[in-house]
């Protein structure tokens, strides 16, 4: 027992390091076959005391490996669980190198949606909200929404992988992340709403305007973010649209409101 | 140009430490956020002693760039870097009196220009990845000639040349983005000196609804406007209330 924590402890602080030589060849490869072929190489160094036939090793091959990095340790603790189970010569469904070759696009795919395309933006943008209310502390909210959970799923991740082994998969599959990911990116939607909202309460104090021309001003942003949505979708780069955006949104502002002082 | 920000020797480390930490966030080390503008932005202004600033042009810049995933072979644009650049200047250029700009116009321009370069950081982290990938025929070519060496040995090499290397292309993403913002800037100033600006901070709510409409363009849901129109018209209702 105490043996399992040390290697899924060494496993999670290894996988820290996993994109740490990231290439266009193999991706994650040289930090998944650093990762694994420690462990593989004490296996086989414990089976060669035990059995005394001395076979030759072949040379390790640096494999293609790609997966979502917070799900890394899930993939190659399931993938070091059937390496002992197959030194041990228990049988096993699908060998470890073909295992990780199979479930990591998969894996890639539904955490990529999760954690990149849900969790971390709404971790920026209620950051981001806390910033413009003026909380001093705002960027703490990335460390609590997006850091601490990926923490926490690389920690249970792996030792689901290694309690599971190759089952790991279908428990990936009952949790129904695509569809969490597919919630939190709508949650994401109504998070910037409130941003363009709050751009508008500061404009309204910038030009001290009244109700009614706080109503003007709200639909002038609304149509500030759609024409900002159409050309940005248009494939336009970003630092044209906010050169377009200042220079647009100022001039109409001085056509709607040329009692306010903007110049 | 006056650079009215008196820098001691230790915020100089500070900013070296915090735009090469930074950048292995970014892919080799972790990912814990620390790469993420909010946070570097808010960590940068707070070294140069203008937290609030750093955070407001961490903000902006987080909208820019957040849709821009780390997915696959795709290499986004350095904001990290582009961040810390910001900061930088602005914080530097905007000291109480000898500021060199009106201070929001300021922010708009470094914002504008760094955003503009941060495409070049994008490169240099190309090359580095290239350069990760001759380390790697290296350990396999040296795997394959003598199989008797210890394999995690000689993939514990590779890893920290591939380390070394990223940390080297965060520090000269950052030298580079931070030379071309600081030449455009130099460009700009003596046009935008000629008009007497009074300038409000509407530029630079501007920006924060360039960055509301990048991250719209790139989320696809059911009813997004509809949900849009919600989070705007209950913050709208609950301010005017």
């Amino acid at each position: 027992m105490h043996a399992v924590v040390k290697n899924l402890l060494k496993l999670n602080l290894r996988c820290l390091l996993l994109q740490v030589c990231w290439n266009f060849r193999v991706f994650q490869g040289v930090g998944s076959a650093w990762i694994i072929q420690a462990f593989r190489q004490n296996i086989s160094t414990r089976n060669a005391d035990n059995s005394s036939d001395g076979s030759s090793q072949s040379a390790v091959q640096i494999n293609y490996f790609n997966t979502n990095t917070f799900c890394a340790p899930t993939v190659l603790a399931a993938q070091l669980a059937l390496h002992e189970k197959q030194a041990r010569g228990e049988y096993v469904v699908i060998g470890p190198d073909e295992f990780a070759a199979a479930v990591m696009a998969p894996v890639a795919a539904v955490g990529d949606a999760l954690f990149w395309g849900g969790l971390r933006p709404l971790a920026a943008l209620s950051a981001i909200i806390l910033a413009l209310h003026g909380f001093v502390w705002a960027p703490l909210a990335v460390v609590l929404l997006f850091t601490l959970p990926c923490t926490v799923v690389r920690i249970a991740g792996s030792l689901l992988g290694y309690v599971r082994g190759a089952q790991v998969v279908a428990l990936i599959q009952q949790l129904h992340l695509a569809n969490l990911a597919v919630r939190i990116k709508q949650i994401n939607v109504v998070l910037l709403g409130v941003i363009a909202a709050l751009a508008w309460r500061g404009l309204g104090k910038e030009l001290n305007l009244d109700l009614s021309s706080s109503m003007g001003l709200a639909a002038l942003v609304l149509m500030g973010v759609g024409i900002n949505v159409l050309l940005l979708r248009c494939k336009i780069p970003i630092v044209i649209v906010l050169g377009i955006c200042v220079i647009l949104f100022c001039i109409a502002a001085c056509i709607v409101y040329p009692s306010t002082a903007l110049f | 140009m006056n650079w009215a920000a008196d820098l001691s020797a230790i915020q100089w480390v500070f900013i070296v430490v915090l735009a090469i930490i930074s950048g292995l966030d970014r892919t080799a080390l972790a990912q814990t956020s620390l790469c993420r503008p909010i946070l570097c932005g808010g960590l940068c202004g707070l070294i140069m002693g203008n937290y609030a600033a750093g955070l407001l042009i961490g903000a902006v810049m987080e909208l820019f760039w957040l849709m821009r995933l780390p997915v696959g072979a795709t290499v986004a644009p350095d904001d990290t870097q582009a961040t810390i650049t910001a900061v930088f200047l602005f914080c530097g250029f905007n000291t109480g009196l000898h500021t060199l700009l009106p201070e929001h116009l300021l922010m708009v321009v470094v914002l504008f220009f760094a955003t503009l370069f941060a495409y070049l950081g994008r490169l240099v982290d190309i090359g580095a990845r290239h350069m990760n990938g001759r380390i790697q025929y290296r350990a396999q070519a040296t795997l394959e000639r003598n199989s008797s060496l210890y394999a995690p040995n000689v993939l514990r090499w590779a890893n920290l040349a591939g380390l070394m290397n990223f940390a080297i292309a965060a520090f000269f993403s950052q030298v580079i983005i931070l030379c071309a913002t600081l030449a455009s800037i130099a460009l700009v100033v003596p046009l935008l000196e000629r008009f007497s600006w009074q300038f409000s901070a509407m530029p630079v709510y501007a920006a924060l609804l360039a960055g509301v409409g990048a991250v719209y363009a790139c989320i696809t849901v059911r009813y997004g406007v509809v949900l849009f129109g919600a989070g705007f018209g209950i913050t709208l209702l609950v301010t005017l209330v």
